[in-house]
């Protein structure tokens, strides 16, 4: 049962440990909703040091406001960003 | 505040070089060997995504394939497979055989 629904809103983790890390940094500390589940995978952070990557991971897309990215957008307001970011990265955001 | 050197997404990138040119068969050669290292379970695309990441910055900004390269490298001295000593004299033997 994945943790969070489509339609969620959710923070991605403002957090910036070091290493392989798969949340770009532009993201972090950002809201956005739950777009889809895309299923679970063994996590990338813990394969790329040599790791077998269990627990797997959910992933999920996660659809973000263009404007809430950037400061000086100046494309259409409703533009959004669709990225894929691994549950340990979510948190349930107010709202 | 840690932004990585790869982590690049928002940055101002200048001008873009958009002219398509042929790939040099030594970088053929590179892709085939990365590829190669996956099938032989040497190397995961997470491993050498990290192993990216992870160059000094004088390296990182070399070229793609030559980063790659180095990146390789690096993950085949960690695993114990093969000393960056003994990727080098096979290099200077090689050439030696063909000339520069």
């Amino acid at each position: 049962m994945p943790m969070f629904s489509v339609g969620d809103r959710v923070r991605i983790k403002n957090s910036h440990p070091p290493g392989h890390r798969r949340t770009p940094f532009y993201v972090r500390g950002k809201t956005g909703v739950i777009e889809r589940y895309c299923g679970d995978f063994r996590n990338p952070e813990e394969l790329a040091y040599g790791f077998d990557g269990t627990p797997k991971r959910e992933l999920y897309r996660v659809r973000l406001a263009q404007t809430d990215l950037w400061d000086d957008y100046e494309g259409p307001a409703d533009d959004t960003l669709d990225l894929e970011i691994f549950d340990h990265w979510l948190e349930k955001a107010e709202g | 505040m840690n932004q990585r050197q790869h982590d690049m997404g928002g940055m101002d990138a200048g001008p873009i070089e958009a002219s398509a040119h042929e790939a040099e068969p030594w970088a053929k050669m590179i892709t085939s060997l990365a590829a190669a290292m996956r099938d032989h379970d040497i190397m995961r695309i997470d491993e050498l995504r990290r192993a990216l990441e992870d160059l000094p910055p004088d390296v990182y900004e070399q070229d793609y394939f030559e980063r790659w390269s180095e990146a390789m490298v690096n993950l085949l001295e960690e695993k114990g497979l093969l000393s960056r000593d003994e990727v080098m004299s096979r290099m200077d033997a090689i050439k030696e055989k063909v000339g520069d």
